[in-house]
C-alpha cells in the first residue's frame, strides 16, 4: 500500500501545481486498491469520514467514482444527516441498485444497514425443491417479512452511542 | 511456457481505435508464431473469473470481420491456480478500465511465480494528470502502481516512456525493471474500401484553400488552442485555413465554444467530427501540413500517419515527438503560438525548404506491425531464464533431519521398499545417534551421518523448534556429504506405494508440491504454534523480497537442489537464524528465479492435516503418495484404528484402504464447507451482505452481532469466521463457546470452548453439526472477567447428500 500512497502523493502534487484537485481522497483510493471488484468491506470503512465513505462505497461496489448526478443527489444528505443515517441510506441505495445487482456487488462485514430481503429467495426455493422435510421444519415464507416493532427498536438501538447501548443492555439484563 | 493475454477491452469496445487497434494488430500476429503458446482471456465481471477466448474465432472476427464478438467467449473458466511459474501474464490493453484491479490480481499471480509483463503506452495520468479525466487518473494510479511493484518486464512504444517510468521508479524508491522498446506500427490492417465515401464537408474544407490539419480528439492535452491562437493572430489573414478532425473530448467547453462561435467557421476554420477512414486519409493527403502541438503523448501516431501520406509535420518540441519524428519533423515551442506561426511561415516564405521536407519524408520507412510483433514476441521469450545448474538424470540420496531413532527405523522400511531408486541416506542428527543407528539398522540403505557437532561447528543451537530445524538444514547444505540433488524428508513421512523417481523429476523439471498459499495461512488463531509463526515469518520474508509465496510445507519428502539452496544462502546471508520454512523459502525462490526447471503441483500427502477438519484446505491433492504419520491417529476411536503402524509386505493394500477412509472424511468435510458457502452466498443474495459474526469487547460490556440465521451441515465441523474488536489494552484472554439448543431450550450440543487473546482481531470458531434436519438455536457465549455475554440466532442443520 505504501507504493500506492506514494503515487497518490506524487499525482496530487502535480494536480495542485495546476490548481486542480484529485478525483478522490487518498483513503478511498487506498481502500479500493485492496478490494476485489464489486466488493466493499464494511469493517475497513467504519472509521471513514462521510465524504470518504461516499467515495469508497462507489469505488468498492460499483468500481467507479461517483458521477456528478450521484454527488449532487447525496450532497444534501452528506451535510445534514448523522453518519449512521447517511451511511445506511447510501449503502442500501447502492446495494439494491440495478448496477450493483448486475455486477454482483457484495457488502462484507456490514455493520451499517439492517438486512432486508432482496426479491430473489434462492435458498428457500432450493430447500423446498430438494429437502421436503427441512422445508417443512423451516416453514419457509416466500413473502417479504413485515418489519415488526422489534426490528424498528433494533434500528433505533443501532444509532445509539455506545454508552447508551450499554445502558440498554443493563436494563434488559435486569429484566 | 504459456502466455496469457487479457483481451476483455478489445472484445467489449464497439469500435476499435487507439490502444485497442494496437492490441488487435499485435495479438493477431503473436497468435501466428509457433514458438508462442498464447491463451486469450476475457474477464467475466459477474462471476469474477477469467474465461478462455476461442482463438480461431478471434482471428476470424478481428482479421476477417467474420462472426460476432459474443461468440468468442468459450465459457471455459481459467483457474489462476493452474498457472505455472514459467507462464507469462501479458497486459497490453488499457486494462486499468477493467473492474479487476491489478492491485488485486498481480499479487495473486506473483505468489504463484508467474512472470508479469506489461506494455505501457504512456504514464501521462501520472506525469500530467491535469490533462486527464478523474476516472482515468484513479484507475491508472492503481494499474501502474501494481506493475511498478510486480512487473518482470516492461515494454513501451518509445524510449521516452521507459525513461519516464525509470524516473518514476527512482522517485518511489523501487528497483529498476528491464525494459524493451517496440515502437508502434503504421501499416494498420485496414483496407479503405473503394465504396467508402469521402465526406462532402471534408472535400469542401479541402477545396477552400491551403490548410493545416490537426487529427485527434479535442482535449486539453492536445493543445488545439495554441494553433487556433496562431491562426487568429496571423495565419487566417495570410490566407491559410485550419481543419480540426476529431470528436470533442472532456473539459474543453470554452475551446469548443470558441470554435462554434468563430467568425470564420466553415469559411477558413473547420471542425469535422465522425469522419471515416477514407475521409481522414483524403484530408491527410491534401493537407499543407499536419500540426501536432501536444503537451504530451505516448507515441504520436498522427506523425507517422502524416509521413505515410507524404505530408510534413510541425510538432511540439518534446522528447517523445523528437524520438518518433526524428529528422523528418520540424519542431516548435509548445507554449508559444508565435513559435508555431514562425515555423509555418518559414515554409511558406521558403517553398524550397518545404519541398526539401517533403522529399525527406518520402524516404521515411515506417515500422511495420510485423516488426513490432516480432520485437514483442522475442521479448516475451527472452524472459525465460536458463538455470546454470544441470539437472541430474538420477536421484539416489535422501537426507533426514531427525533425533528419533525409533521413528526413523519405523519409517525406513517404507522407503526401502517403495522408493527403490534411493540408495543412500544422510542423517542430520544428535551426536549419540549414529551409534544407535548402526546397532539397530539392518536395511539395504547406506548410512552417512552429519552430527550436530559437525553441523553447528561451534554456533549455538536455537531453542525454538522451527528455528532450530531451519538453522540445521541451512548448515547441512554446506556439507559435501550431500549430493547436488537429493530428497529431503522428516522421519514421519512414509511412502504409501511403490514410487518412481518421476515423482520428483519429470520431463527435465523438478516437481514441487505445495499445500497452501502462505498469504492465506491463519494457523491456530487462538494460540499460534511454532510452525504457524514460522509460516508467518516466511510469508513476510517472501513478500518483502518479491518472491512467489506458496506454502511447500506439504509434510512429504521433496527434491532439493543443494546448489540453488546455497545460492539462496549467499543472496540472503543472514536468513539461517530467522526461523523460516526451508521448504517454502527454497521452492518459492526456485519458482521465482528458475521457473523453467520447476513444475509446482498440489501436495500428495495423506493425513495433512491429521484429520480433514483440522483446517480448511484450499488446495486438494491430485493423488496421495505419502503419509504424514501421526501415531495417535491409529489409536482406538481414531480414523486409522485397526491399521498397522509398521511396515509389512503387502501393506500397500492396507494403505489404499486408509486413503479411501481419509478421502471419505475429506468428502464429508468438503460437503460441509460447500453447505456453509452456499448459505453465505444465498444469505448475501437475500440480504445484500455476507453473514457476519462480530464481537466488540469493552471492559464491562460485549456487543455480539450474529446473522439472522446460520446454516451448517450435520456431523461435521464448520468453521465460522469471527471478527473481534476491543478497546481494552491488555494481553488477557477471553473464552468463546457455543451451544446448540432446541426451541424448548433443551441443550442438543455443548460445544467446545476456546480461549482467545483479547487482541486477536480475526479467528474461526469450529461448530460441530448434530444430526441433520434440525431447526434450533445457536447460542454464542463470551466469558470475560467473570461476566457472560450471549448472542442467539436461528440455526439450520442440513442433512448430508441434499
Amino acid at each position: 500500500m505504501l507504493i500506492y500512497e506514494s503515487i497518490y502523493d506524487l499525482v496530487e502534487e502535480k494536480m495542485k501545481a495546476n490548481d486542480q484537485t484529485m478525483p478522490c481522497s487518498k483513503e478511498a483510493f487506498l481502500f479500493s486498491a485492496e478490494m476485489e471488484p464489486g466488493v466493499c468491506d464494511g469493517q475497513k470503512m467504519i472509521d471513514m469520514e462521510n465524504e470518504t465513505f461516499f467515495e469508497a462505497a462507489f469505488m468498492g461496489m460499483l468500481n467507479r467514482l461517483p458521477d456528478a448526478s450521484a454527488i449532487q443527489g447525496w450532497e444534501a444528505k452528506l451535510k445534514t444527516s448523522s453518519p449512521d443515517v447517511f451511511r445506511e441510506a447510501l449503502l442500501s441505495s447502492i446495494i439494491f441498485s440495478p448496477e450493483a445487482v448486475l455486477i454482483g456487488s457484495q457488502l462484507r462485514n456490514n455493520r451499517v444497514i439492517i438486512p432486508r430481503l432482496r426479491e430473489i429467495n434462492i435458498l428457500n426455493e432450493y430447500i423446498v425443491e430438494h429437502d421436503k422435510d427441512s422445508a417443512a421444519l423451516m416453514q419457509v415464507k416466500k413473502s417479504e417479512p413485515k418489519v415488526g416493532l422489534k426490528d424498528k427498536l433494533y434500528k433505533i438501538y443501532l444509532k445509539l452511542p455506545l454508552s447508551l447501548r450499554v445502558l440498554v443492555h443493563k436494563i434488559l439484563r435486569r429484566n | 511456457m504459456k502466455v496469457y493475454i487479457d483481451v476483455s477491452n478489445l472484445i467489449k469496445v464497439s469500435f476499435v481505435t487507439g490502444i485497442q487497434r494496437v492490441v488487435r494488430e499485435v495479438v493477431l500476429r503473436l497468435l501466428k508464431r509457433e514458438d508462442l503458446d498464447i491463451i486469450l482471456m476475457n474477464y467475466n465481471e459477474e462471476y469474477n473469473i477469467f474465461e478462455q477466448v476461442d482463438v480461431d474465432r478471434f482471428v476470424l472476427c478481428f482479421e476477417d470481420n467474420i462472426g460476432d464478438k459474443e461468440q468468442l467467449i468459450t465459457g471455459k473458466g481459467i483457474d489462476l491456480e493452474n498457472l505455472q511459474p514459467e507462464d507469462v501474464f501479458f497486459d497490453i490493453d488499457s486494462v486499468w478500465n477493467l473492474p479487476l484491479r491489478r492491485s488485486v490480481l498481480l499479487p495473486k499471480l506473483k505468489r504463484r511465480g508467474v512472470r508479469l509483463v506489461v506494455y505501457v503506452y504512456d504514464i501521462i495520468p501520472i506525469t500530467h494528470p491535469q490533462y486527464c479525466h478523474g476516472q482515468t487518473i484513479y484507475k491508472f494510479m492503481n494499474y501502474i502502481g501494481a506493475y511498478l511493484q510486480y512487473a518482470d518486464l516492461i515494454m513501451a512504444s518509445a524510449q521516452s516512456t521507459l525513461d519516464a517510468i525509470d524516473e518514476l521508479l527512482k522517485q518511489l524508491g523501487l528497483p529498476s525493471i528491464p525494459g524493451v522498446v517496440s515502437w508502434l506500427g503504421a501499416d494498420f490492417n485496414i483496407q479503405i474500401s473503394e465504396e467508402e465515401e469521402i465526406a462532402p464537408e471534408a472535400v469542401e474544407a479541402a477545396e477552400t484553400g491551403r490548410y493545416v490539419l490537426m487529427v485527434g480528439t479535442i482535449e486539453p492535452r492536445k493543445n488545439h488552442a495554441l494553433v487556433l491562437d496562431a491562426f487568429d493572430h496571423k495565419l487566417f489573414e495570410q490566407g491559410l485555413n485550419l481543419v480540426f478532425v476529431g470528436r470533442t473530448g472532456w473539459n474543453v467547453e470554452a475551446l469548443q465554444n470558441r470554435i462554434d462561435q468563430h467568425r470564420l467557421l466553415k469559411k477558413q476554420l473547420f471542425h469535422l467530427k465522425g469522419m471515416n477512414d477514407a475521409t481522414v486519409d483524403y484530408l491527410y493527403k491534401h493537407a499543407y501540413c499536419v500540426a501536432f502541438p501536444t503537451y504530451n503523448e505516448g507515441f504520436g501516431l498522427p506523425i507517422i500517419e502524416a509521413f505515410q501520406r507524404g505530408t510534413p509535420v510541425l510538432a511540439s518540441d518534446i522528447p517523445i515527438l523528437r524520438e518518433v519524428g526524428g529528422d523528418y519533423c520540424d519542431y516548435f515551442d509548445l507554449t508559444s503560438w508565435k513559435s508555431f506561426a514562425d515555423a509555418l511561415r518559414s515554409w511558406i516564405d521558403h517553398p524550397e525548404q518545404y519541398e526539401e521536407r517533403k522529399d525527406k519524408i518520402r524516404t521515411y520507412e515506417p515500422v511495420t506491425w510485423d516488426a513490432v510483433a516480432d520485437t514483442i514476441g522475442d521479448a516475451l521469450l527472452s524472459i525465460k531464464k536458463e538455470s546454470p545448474y544441470p539437472i541430474p538424470d538420477r536421484i539416489r540420496q535422501m537426507v533426514y533431519l531427525t533425533a528419533r531413532v525409533d521413528d526413523l527405523l519405523a519409517a525406513l522400511p517404507f522407503v526401502e521398499h517403495f522408493m527403490p531408486f534411493i540408495e543412500e541416506l544422510v542423517l542430520c542428527c544428535p551426536d549419540t545417534f549414529p551409534d544407535q543407528m548402526r546397532e539397530k539398522y539392518q536395511g539395504r540403505l547406506k548410512l552417512l551421518f552429519l552430527t550436530d557437532s559437525e553441523l553447528l561447528a561451534g554456533e549455538p543451537l536455537p531453542e525454538d523448534h522451527a528455528m532450530r530445524n531451519f538453522f540445521l538444514r541451512c548448515q547441512a547444505m554446506k556439507s559435501e556429504k550431500l549430493d547436488d540433488v537429493f530428497i529431503m524428508a522428516d522421519d514421519d513421512y512414509r511412502p504409501l506405494y511403490p514410487l518412481s523417481q518421476s515423482v520428483y523429476l519429470d520431463n527435465g523439471k523438478y516437481q514441487g508440491y505445495y499445500c497452501y498459499s502462505l498469504g492465506e495461512w491463519k494457523g491456530d488463531q487462538s494460540t499460534p504454534t511454532s510452525f504457524d509463526q514460522s509460516m508467518f515469518r516466511t510469508r513476510d520474508f517472501l513478500e518483502e523480497h518479491g518472491l512467489a509465496s506458496l506454502m511447500f510445507d506439504s509434510h512429504m519428502p521433496q527434491v532439493i537442489d543443494r546448489r540453488i539452496f546455497q545460492e539462496i544462502l549467499q543472496r540472503f546471508p543472514n536468513i539461517k537464524t530467522k526461523g523460516y520454512s526451508d521448504w517454502s523459502i527454497y521452492f518459492n525462490y526456485l519458482t521465482t528465479y528458475y521457473p523453467e526447471i520447476i513444475a509446482n503441483r498440489p501436495y500428495a500427502t495423506l493425513a495433512w492435516p491429521g484429520t480433514p477438519s483440522g483446517w480448511d484446505m484450499t488446495v486438494h491433492p491430485e493423488q496421495l503418495l505419502f503419509e504424514n504419520y501421526y501415531s495417535e491417529l491409529y489409536d482406538d476411536g481414531e480414523i486409522f484404528e485397526g491399521f498397522s503402524r509398521t511396515y509389512y509386505d503387502g501393506i500397500e493394500h492396507e494403505n489404499m484402504e486408509k486413503v479411501v477412509r481419509y478421502m471419505n472424511l475429506q468428502a464429508d468435510h468438503d460437503y460441509a464447507r460447500m453447505v456453509y458457502r452456499t448459505y453465505c452466498e444465498n444469505y448475501e443474495m437475500q440480504y445484500g451482505e455476507v453473514p457476519m459474526f462480530y464481537l466488540n469487547l469493552a471492559e464491562d460490556d460485549c456487543v455480539i452481532m450474529i446473522p439472522r440465521y446460520v446454516m451448517i451441515c450435520e456431523l461435521n465441523f464448520t468453521r465460522i469466521p469471527i471478527i473481534a474488536e476491543t478497546s481494552i489494552q491488555t494481553d488477557g484472554m477471553y473464552e468463546l463457546s457455543y451451544r446448540i439448543l432446541d426451541y424448548q431450550d433443551l441443550v442438543l450440543l455443548d460445544g467446545d470452548c476456546m480461549s482467545v487473546p483479547v487482541s486477536q482481531e480475526k479467528y474461526e470458531l469450529a461448530i460441530k453439526g448434530i444430526y441433520g434436519g434440525i431447526k434450533g438455536i445457536l447460542e454464542i457465549t463470551v466469558r470475560y472477567h467473570e461476566r457472560e455475554y450471549k448472542g442467539f440466532t436461528k440455526l439450520f442443520v442440513i442433512k448430508k447428500g441434499i
